[in-house]
């Protein structure tokens, strides 16, 4: 026993070094009232404890450590060293941590003990906070509310002997972590913002589960406070993100430690007393994830906005408004108001202040005009917002008499319109009632819409000058005057103008008549049209000209008048378009014609001027060989070659033609191609040969009428009469045996005659009864055959024909001698033949040359020679019936 | 002429029987379409039955009972449904909706005027059997322990368990109101005028 006992104190002894025996002379006697609380809620745990009373003997700081322990399995959750100071008075310490498992999962277990440089004090004792049991599966943490973007852990406790099947998160099959026993765990990552209703989380059956909210804490800024009524404050301010989360989880606002009605958005109304001078202003936004504080520091009473002024009524006689403040304390308040004005859409807002402003005089508003008026006022001293509008007012004002008519004229002829523009509504001041046109002692009246006047007999000098006035329920307007030139205006050339942005910029030269200024009026250029106008002051020489009856495309004619104390005059003219477009009319007619063997005439019918969309610079002929239609070519034509261009130079071929007017937005207006197979020169050629034979022939015709008609002159020189030789049988040798017969020669002198004959061309007649009987052979080739002559007797048979009978035929060989035309057939060897014919006996018949007449050769028949012939006798016996003679 | 009358009342009562045996069997759809859009809305799973201990409690409806007695436990039964409804819809509020709001919310506010409806016609039965003197008192349902204080997960699982019960009872109605009638079928114009019936009597 003693033994033991020895045993024992060594020990406790021993025990009592390693624990509190550290600090020299101190006994760390460890934490006292140690006690320890936890929120499911938030699954937080808290510990309370007193301080070691012996740390008041402590010279330095005293540290505690706290550890958490899994009650099961003593496991270590969580451990922290914590500092304590030595000159708190109550010596009592707090101190929490959050699990991040759910308390209910499984028991914990916390314990302290005290520490001081390496001495500690003996562990506190345990305290436990039970974990949850169940017969069924459940899951932990209930209803709580997670952050976006947070780990969350839930843990499901089963039943005894019950088996996890599984955990799912929104419907999810997740993994699982074995904690102890029946509890297991999964980890969640909260990725986005939960729906309303929350996520549900189920372990082993949609029956079983827990459900979580997921959102955001507060995100709210900008703090601003003010007051409306002198009597309360009223704190605006930005929610930022939405938290998502609803209901009892949605954020809470309290003001300077005063909760805010519920269902507080964005603002907060609370009443206090306002002349408390400059002071802060706190709100708190809270809600289950955490809580934000936004201040602002303000002086009530220089942070007014007025309420909207209430019970605005104005009046259009004159020109008031007037309105009502809900609140009494405002009429004693420096106040600045806006009042603000609309006018169809035109805004226009004054300033007015004065003290508690309830009314103001509106000036200058235009006359029959209808406006909206609204007010709204802030402080005019320490001002700081504008007020609310009121609401707003609509009210009338009063008519006033017409402005002055803008008049002028269109003179088409004899006839003058008188033109004025209908008066806007600015300028109307009420409703135009009529016109009154006076023009010389006659006065007319002319209701709206009518806004022009005809005057068809201008030539009384008293006509010239025409008065225009407008009338409403205030009375007439000032008239206005236009005289009426009594010659038509002078012609002048007009001048292209280019137009711009739909528009036309104009100048002109000073006119030196001008005395109040230009008038400048247009119209279409070939369309009838009602002539707009636009007056210019005296001294301008340029206007913008705009229209909305400007169209693109047209040509638009543009007159300067000059405003004189007479009628206006004409002084210059404008043509143009607003915008030129490429030309939309067609080119007509296009043809195309050849002119000798490589020159083409191209013409065409150029686009009419109402139908020119630009000015036309030229005209572009295009064309090409239809074989080859890439080698396209171009020729340019100006405007003053008036449709019509020659092309030279251009092979035979196929063309293809189209002609385009140029204008400064490019080519259009093309024409409808033209085609032209161009042909050789030979055609030519051929239709002149043809043309010089007719001629020809038609010479030759003439010649032979002439001839025939003088048949007889011509006869005599060029054919006189030729003798027939005499043939006689006594100049022939008896017939021979062989049947021949020689012709007795005898050397004789050859006559005079014959010695004019060309020797050379002599012949040789060669009788030759084989080849003919009684035929006279010319042998000389050189003779041409029509001479050969043949002398026969003509005698007329009853069938109207003549025949030669040389039997007939007597002429004198010394006549034949005597004829200057040689008849080379008889200077042959017959002329020694002829001569002896002489004494035979030659008796031409002179009678033969009367009757030339060319169907005699047709009817001649040849009578062959007969061989008792005894002579050569031409004979021409025409009977005194015969037609030849007649 | 009292035998006459006592048949064209009972010709009245089997179309009236008719009417309130289709309104039964068109609330029973509405309530099953109202269950699968809150079983939607909430991402129930679809596994999920309910069972276990039923929020109506009625005595059961055995075939040896009376038509009347069926009636009025009928009627007692869709009396606890109404009021487990309004308090169902009243606690719905703290949950929050979501998903198709719209939709689940005309299709409650359908079923809950059908209920009345449905409520009213067997009313009407049970007076042509028992007159009014049969309401006094009023059947009152039995407070339903209701998870109030409950998480929000036990509050959509209660809500469900009540449309469920909806279902459950809208479909007992229907076919008890069928089987009462004799034709157990829809009723036609014709047949709910009984003219027919009401001549043959009369031979």
């Amino acid at each position: 026993m003693l033994v033991f006992l020895l045993w024992a104190s060594l020990f406790l002894s021993s025990l009592q070094e390693q624990n509190g025996q550290d600090a020299p002379g101190v006994l760390l006697s460890g934490p006292q009232n140690v006690s320890v609380n936890y929120d499911l809620k938030d699954q937080r745990i808290s510990v309370t404890w007193e301080d070691d009373p012996s740390s008041s003997r402590v010279p330095d700081k005293l540290i505690y450590d706290v550890e958490v322990l899994l009650t099961v399995n003593m496991t270590e959750v969580h451990s922290e060293a914590v500092d304590v100071r030595q000159a708190l008075a109550s010596r009592k310490y707090h101190w929490s941590w959050t699990s991040a498992l759910p308390l209910e999962c499984t028991s914990h277990s916390v314990r302290l003990r005290s520490r001081y440089q390496n001495y500690t004090s003996q562990w506190s004792p345990l305290l436990t906070i039970t974990g949850r049991a169940s017969t069924h599966p459940q899951v932990f943490p209930k209803s709580s509310v997670v952050q976006v973007d947070s780990n969350f852990t839930f843990c499901c406790i089963l039943g005894p002997g019950q088996r996890l099947e599984y955990m799912k998160y929104n419907n999810i099959l997740m993994n699982t972590t074995h904690i102890i026993d029946q509890s297991y765990a999964m980890v969640v990552h909260m990725q986005s913002p939960s729906p309303p209703s929350c996520i549900n989380v189920y372990c082993n059956s949609p029956l079983y589960g827990t459900c979580v909210y997921v959102g955001y804490p507060p995100g709210d800024r900008n703090l601003v406070c003010e007051t409306r009524d002198l009597e309360s404050v009223e704190c605006h301010w930005d929610t930022g993100r939405a938290t998502n989360l609803t209901k009892q989880r949605m954020t809470r606002y309290d003001l300077n430690g005063r909760a805010c009605p519920n269902r507080t958005v964005s603002n907060c109304y609370q009443t206090v007393r306002v002349d408390q001078g400059e002071r802060n202003w706190t709100l708190t936004a809270r809600n289950p994830l955490g809580t934000l504080e936004l201040r602002d520091t303000a002086d009530l009473k220089k942070r007014v906005r007025l309420l909207a002024p209430m019970e605005v009524l104005a009046s259009g006689v004159n020109a008031s408004v007037q309105w009502q403040w809900e609140r009494p304390q405002y009429h004693i308040l420096l106040m600045v108001c806006q009042v603000q004005l609309n006018h169809s859409g035109h805004i226009d807002v004054r300033n007015f202040s004065g003290i508690g402003l309830r009314s103001v005089v509106l000036h200058g508003l235009a006359p029959a005009q209808t406006y909206t008026v609204q007010v709204c006022c802030g402080l005019k001293q320490h001002f700081w917002k504008w007020g609310d509008w009121s609401e707003g007012s609509t009210f009338k004002t009063e008519e006033d008499i017409p402005e002055m008519l803008d008049v002028w004229m269109q003179i088409e002829g004899n006839q003058t319109m008188i033109l004025w523009k209908p008066l806007t509504v600015n300028q109307s001041h009420g409703q135009i009632k009529d016109y009154e046109v006076t023009w010389g002692r006659q006065e007319t009246i002319l209701h709206p819409p009518q806004n022009d006047f005809l005057i068809s007999d201008r030539s009384t000098d008293e006509g010239h000058r025409v008065t225009v006035t407008a009338k409403n329920s205030a009375g007439s307007s000032l008239p206005s005057i236009i005289i009426i030139p009594r010659l038509p205006h002078r012609s002048k050339s007009s001048m292209k103008i280019v137009g711009s942005d739909g528009g036309f910029n104009l100048s002109w030269s000073a006119s030196p008549n001008s005395s109040c200024g230009y008038v400048v009026d247009w119209c279409p250029t070939h369309k009838k049209c009602r002539v707009e106008w636009v007056k210019v002051p005296a001294g301008i020489t340029r206007a913008r000209i705009q229209s909305a009856s400007f169209e693109e495309g047209v040509r638009y004619t543009l007159s300067i008048f000059a405003c004189t104390p007479g009628a206006p005059e004409l002084w210059e003219r404008r043509e143009g378009y607003v915008k030129e477009c490429l030309p939309k009319g067609q080119i007509q007619r296009l043809a195309a014609e050849q002119y000798g063997s490589d020159t083409v005439l191209i013409s065409w019918t150029a686009i009419p001027p109402e139908s020119q969309t630009a000015f036309i610079h030229g005209y572009i002929i295009y064309y090409c060989d239809t074989s080859h239609l890439s080698s396209m070519r171009i020729f340019n034509v100006t405007t003053d070659e008036l449709g019509a261009k020659n092309l030279t130079g251009i092979p035979v071929s196929s063309y293809r033609f189209i002609v385009k007017a140029l204008t400064s937005v490019g080519e259009g207006g093309d024409s409808s191609p033209v085609f032209l197979q161009m042909n050789p020169q030979t055609d030519q050629l051929i239709t002149v040969i043809i043309i010089s034979l007719g001629s020809a022939a038609c010479l030759l015709a003439l010649v032979t009428i002439l001839c025939y008609r003088n048949w007889k002159c011509v006869k005599e020189n060029m054919y006189p009469k030729i003798p027939k030789p005499v043939w006689k049988e006594e100049w022939l040798t008896p017939l021979e045996s062989n049947g021949r017969q020689i012709l007795y020669v005898d050397p004789c002198q050859p006559s005079e005659i014959d010695i004019v004959c060309n020797r050379e061309q002599s012949g040789e007649a060669v009788l030759d009864n084989n080849a003919g009987k009684g035929a006279l052979t010319n042998t000389n080739s050189d003779v041409p055959a029509l001479h050969v002559y043949y002398n026969q007797l003509l005698t007329k048979t009853t069938s109207g024909h003549f025949t030669f009978s040389p039997h007939t035929m007597a002429t004198p060989f010394s006549q034949l001698s005597g004829t200057v035309i040689q008849n080379p057939s008889y200077n042959l060897e017959v002329q020694a033949s002829l001569d002896m014919g002489q004494s035979v006996g030659y008796e031409p018949d002179m009678n033969s040359f009367s009757c030339p007449n060319p169907e005699l050769h047709n009817t001649m028949s040849y009578v062959p020679f007969e061989t008792d012939s005894r002579g050569y006798k031409f004979q021409c016996h025409i009977e005194d019936s015969s037609p030849l003679q007649e | 002429m009292a035998g006459t009358r006592t048949r064209r009342v009972a010709g009245s009562e089997q179309s009236r029987t008719a009417r309130a045996a289709a309104l039964a069997e068109e609330l029973h759809h509405e309530c099953t379409l109202l269950l699968e859009l809150y079983r939607k809305k909430e991402t129930f799973a679809e596994e999920l039955t309910v069972g276990g201990e039923r929020l109506v409690t009625v005595p059961p409806l055995s075939s040896q009972l009376s038509p009347n007695d069926r009636l009025w436990r009928l009627y007692s039964a869709l009396q606890q449904c109404r009021n487990l409804l309004e308090r169902a819809i009243g606690l719905e509020e703290g949950v929050g909706n979501g998903g198709d709001r719209a939709q689940y919310e005309s299709q409650r506010k359908t079923v809950r005027d059908r209920l009345g409806h449905l409520l009213a016609s067997t009313r009407l039965l049970l007076e042509d059997r028992a007159g009014t003197a049969a309401f006094t008192p009023d059947p009152k349902n039995t407070e339903t322990a209701s998870p109030v204080n409950g998480s929000p997960f036990a509050l959509k699982l209660w809500i469900y368990r009540i449309f469920s019960e909806l279902e459950h009872w809208t479909l007992t109605t229907s076919r008890t109101l069928k089987a009462l009638h004799p034709d157990g079928a829809t009723p036609k114009e014709s047949r709910t005028r009984g003219r027919p019936r009401g001549r043959r009597t009369r031979r």
